[in-house]
């Protein structure tokens, strides 16, 4: 399969550098980073990835916010969104399924696991 | 007059010219063409020409009027032709003017067929026309006033004789306006009645008219008043006014006659004749006359009939009177007559009555006597000595005395001594009050055979019997009840302090949805005084949007379907409302109310739970914010050590390298916040032992300044501090971690190129008095106090909201707990240094302006007496 490009959008910078890492050594996909939910738009707007993981306690712009954002415009609507968050009580997975994001993945995750699990996700062969 | 043109010898025609000159009748001759040819003496005398000035003159040129030529003409056409008649009337005009009617009888003179002469033999008949046309005015006068005086003689009908004369007089003198004029006292008048021609002249009927002439005219006798006759209003000799008022109405000649009733000129009878001036004969004005004496009879006529009139109608009034005063008596007899035959059926039914009362009266005193017997109650009768005449079974069973032995006995061997009071009291009081049987009972002290007291409910009637008094009293023991009644009373008590004292709101309902119980908890929650809420409907306190049971739309609140299927709701949530509209949340329990198995009510039980919930969401919160900080570098550093140990980065050790460096940096936060966490638990219970040192304050500042100057590079932020030299005795350690704690939260919240302020000051030791729900402070501060030193950091980020100044030093709080927080850490950070400055018996505060920034403060007691600590700036 083609290599996916995949747009990560959480402002811990150390936790972009992992999954950039994990992403681009294992599977060899290209990893576009953005450390806010603005930067993430625009971005995803330019890029038009594959997926997008988006962090949800972001300064400014939340996940909800950003994503959102991302279903108003047509340009970016149709790209698969998951939420990468820390935040997985029951009330706030009631919330992101209510959302409409294909998938989340609580932190802390397995970086090896990382690109099976979106691909699972999204329906991609590896 | 000559007669020439006939054919006669000359004596012939000198004879007959004599002839016709002595005849007293008119004699013309015409000819053929009409030619007066003959016209003898008498013609001349009439008509005033001589026969040599009419001569060959045709008849119609000179005598005849104007208006009778053609017909004349004709005539004598007619009479040239055979066919004209015999006699023939017309009038000559004299040679002054004057009118002559003439009677002609006409003959002619013909030769052959041929008319030749035309001979009119006439009389002068004007005179006899006059002396006619006055006699027939005569008769017509007569006919009016026969007429009048017939209609006045069988008519009462003022108005009409007085209208009808008028129109006549009006006919009969074919003149303009006739009226009847009424003259009052003070010699005005009024237009009582008219005739007139109202297509040609103006009505003036109804008009007031003043004429100061009447006075002097009608005042007098009145066989001296006259008839007052003017013929032209324009050459009588009138006063002006007299003359302008006749003007005004149009009046060119005017006839009047005063109306004399009783010796007095009671009106006036007016003729006016307008269209132009008029000789009134001596005639017209005696039937005028004539016709006011005929309208004077009337008009009494008439007055006496209304005074007989008035006399008759109130005579009928009287009559009236006298009948209703005949029927209302006649009427009052019945009602009297009527009223004895009741009294007097009644008395007889009264009668009748007593007999039936009497002898049921005997019957009920049988079975009074049988009912006293089997009573309960104590029956017992004393008579005006208090003596007991009557004892019953049940006083037997009550006092224990048989009735033989009490009766005959004083009342007070039944009351105790205290009470003796009591009996003579009411008796006393009872001979002058009737008391009845079942009047409002008291409870009295009563004493047994065996000398024990019982309190009885007595009630004591009073029956006169001529002059006999018997006084009755009706007693119940009443010892149980009582007994019952202080039983329930102390269980009523004991059940009051259990639902004053239970902290959950406790409220009845019954099934009418009233409100009917409150407990003190329950009102307290809800805003009201107890009596308010009672009687009022459960809507008062209940949310307006009730939760459904299971799904059941069609359920309403669940203490409804306690009272109607007696279900017991436990743990519902819901809104109450308080009394000023405001919601709180409440957890209850609906519980149904029964008696004998049937539902009266409901009760509900419920507590506030507010700060139940905030206590929930604050930790939601905390749990929310603490697993993301604690996810967070627990991902990094599981994510860094998972790839490193994979073995797939053996081929790149730059990236090993960088996850290393991540994983250790990721660590270190990890123990940063676990310390925090820990940090304020210990400091807050004093775990943490705060061992104090001397220490330069501007040596703190700088140590904190130089932990802190990576980050602020890292974020482009300035960091402008200005140390404070002065020395006291704090936790060095914890009072750089004060610091390092404001500076942290003060270049987070900086804008790149933004600058973070520190210094420090000396002051009193007073504690400001800022309000931390305002953004500013003003410290007051008295000279007395102790001194100390006030640290402060000044940033230029966001501000702080005024509705989170109040809980910023909170644990686990935040400006921002969403998830779109500006910034990493667990909300301890400013706890922390609370509890540091408390723990040195300082105080710590903020004042911030959101858009402009914030300034975190912290005052620390200068605990040593040094001559140095005059708060030297450390350059």
């Amino acid at each position: 399969m083609t290599a996916k490009c995949i747009l990560v959008v959480d402002n811990e910078l150390y936790i972009q550098e992992v999954v950039q890492i994990a992403l681009e050594t294992i599977k060899n996909w290209r990893v576009v980073t953005a450390s806010s939910g603005a930067e993430g738009l625009l971005k995803a707007e330019k890029v038009r990835p594959d997926a997008i993981l988006l962090d949800m306690m972001m300064p400014d712009m939340d996940g909800a916010t950003t994503f959102q954002k991302l279903q108003a415009n047509p340009l970016t609507q149709a790209i698969p969104v998951l939420l990468l968050t820390a935040k997985i009580q029951t009330a706030d997975q009631k919330r992101y399924q209510e959302m409409g994001v294909h998938s989340t993945i609580a932190k802390p995750f397995d970086p090896l696991q990382l690109p099976a699990q979106i691909a699972d996700v999204l329906g991609w062969q590896l | 007059m000559m007669i020439e043109q006939v054919h006669l010898l000359p004596e012939q025609q000198s004879w007959m010219t004599s002839l016709l000159n002595t005849l007293p009748a008119l004699v013309v001759i015409l000819d053929a063409k009409g030619r007066i040819v003959g016209f003898n003496q008498a013609c001349e005398q009439v008509s005033g020409y001589t026969f040599a000035e009419v001569k060959e003159r045709f008849l119609w040129q000179d005598l005849l009027l104007p208006e009778e030529r053609a017909g004349v003409q004709a005539v004598f056409e007619q009479l040239l032709s055979h066919q004209g008649p015999k006699q023939y009337q017309n009038h000559w005009q004299t040679k002054t003017g004057e009118r002559h009617l003439i009677a002609w009888s006409n003959s002619v003179i013909q030769q052959g067929q041929a008319v030749q002469f035309v001979i009119g033999t006439g009389i002068d008949i004007t005179e006899q026309q006059q002396s006619a046309l006055a006699l027939q005015q005569q008769i017509e006068h007569e006919q009016l006033l026969s007429g009048i005086a017939a209609r006045i003689r069988q008519s009462l009908d003022l108005h009409t004789i007085l209208n009808t004369t008028v129109d006549e007089v009006r006919q009969v003198l074919e003149t303009d306006r006739v009226l009847i004029f009424r003259l009052e006292r003070n010699w005005d008048g009024i237009v009582l009645v008219e005739s007139v021609d109202t297509d040609q002249w103006p009505s003036i009927l109804g008009v007031k008219i003043h004429d100061p002439c009447f006075p002097d005219i009608y005042s007098g006798a009145p066989e001296q008043i006259r008839a007052s006759a003017v013929d032209n209003i324009y050459t009588a000799n009138l006063s002006p006014c007299h003359q302008e008022l006749l003007k005004e109405f149009q009046i060119q000649a005017n006839l009047v006659v005063p109306i004399i009733l009783e010796n007095r000129v009671w009106g006036l009878l007016m003729a006016h004749h307008c269209r132009e001036p008029r000789h009134w004969k001596s005639l017209e004005i005696k039937l005028l006359s004539r016709l006011a004496i005929q309208l004077a009879i009337a008009i009494q006529q008439s007055e006496l009939y209304c005074q007989l009139q008035a006399e008759l109608t109130e005579r009928e009034q009287v009559e009236v009177v006298l009948q209703e005063a005949k029927h209302n008596l006649e009427q009052r007899v019945a009602e009297r007559t009527a009223a004895l035959r009741q009294a007097n059926q009644q008395l007889r039914s009264e009668l009748l009555t007593r007999q039936q009362a009497e002898a049921a009266l005997q019957h009920s005193q049988k079975r009074i006597s049988g009912i006293l017997e089997i009573a309960d109650d104590a029956i017992i009768s004393v008579d005006a000595s208090h003596i007991i005449t009557l004892f019953n079974q049940g006083a037997e069973k009550m006092f224990g005395y048989r009735r033989q032995d009490i009766l005959g006995q004083p009342l007070n061997l039944l009351l105790p001594d205290d009470l003796v009071n009591y009996a003579q009291t009411p008796t006393d009081g009872i001979s002058t009050t009737t008391y009845q049987m079942g009047a409002r009972r008291r409870p009295i002290t009563a004493q047994r055979r065996d000398g024990t007291y019982f309190t009885a409910e007595a009630s004591i009637s009073k029956l006169q019997l001529g002059d006999e008094q018997v006084f009755t009293a009706i007693l119940r023991d009443i010892t149980d009840r009582l007994e019952a009644q202080a039983s329930l009373t102390k269980l009523t008590r004991q059940n009051e302090l259990i639902l004053n004292s239970m902290g959950e709101g406790l409220c009845g309902v019954d099934l009418q949805y009233h409100i009917t119980f409150v407990n003190p908890a329950a009102a307290d929650m809800l805003g009201y005084a107890i009596p308010e809420l009672i009687g009022q409907p459960v809507e008062t306190i209940l949310g307006t949007n009730p939760q459904h049971l299971d799904g059941d739309l069609d359920a309403l609140y669940p203490f409804e379907d306690s009272l109607i299927s007696g279900t017991i709701h436990r743990f519902i949530t819901d809104e109450f409302q308080r009394w000023d509209g405001t919601m709180f949340p409440v957890e209850y329990v609906s519980t149904p109310i029964r008696e004998n198995d049937i539902i009266m009510g409901a009760v509900i039980t419920f507590k506030d739970v507010s700060d139940r919930q905030v206590v929930e969401r604050m930790k939601d919160e905390f749990i929310s914010v603490v697993s993301h900080e604690l996810r967070t570098p627990l991902t990094s550093i599981h994510g860094s050590l998972r790839m490193l140990t994979s073995g797939l980065l053996t081929a790149h050790p730059d990236k090993s390298q960088r996850l290393l460096q991540i994983a250790v940096d990721s660590t270190d936060r990890l123990v940063r916040l676990i310390n925090d966490i820990l940090d304020v638990e210990r400091i807050e219970s004093g775990e943490v032992g705060m061992t104090t040192y001397p220490y330069n304050i501007a040596d703190l500042m700088t140590q904190a300044t130089n932990t802190m100057q990576g980050m602020a590079a890292q974020m482009k932020v300035e960091l402008a501090v200005t140390p404070l030299a002065v020395l006291t005795d704090v936790a060095g350690d914890r009072i750089v971690q004060t610091l390092t704690n404001l500076l942290s939260n003060a270049i987070k919240f900086s804008r790149p190129g933004g600058t973070v302020a520190m210094s420090a000051h000396l002051m009193p030791q007073q504690p400001p008095s800022c309000s931390l729900t305002s953004t500013t402070t003003e410290l007051s501060l008295s000279p007395a106090d102790a001194p100390q030193v006030c640290i402060w950091v000044r940033d230029q980020g966001r501000g702080i909201p005024p509705d989170k100044i109040d809980t910023i030093f909170e644990r686990f709080q935040q400006a921002d707990s969403s998830d779109a927080r500006d910034h990493e850490g667990t909300g301890l950070g400013l706890a922390i240094c609370q509890s540091i400055v408390h723990q040195h018996g300082g105080h710590i505060w903020v004042e911030s302006q959101l858009g402009k920034g914030s300034t975190f403060s912290f005052t620390l007691p200068i605990q040593r007496d040094d001559i140095a600590n005059k708060g030297r700036p450390v350059t």
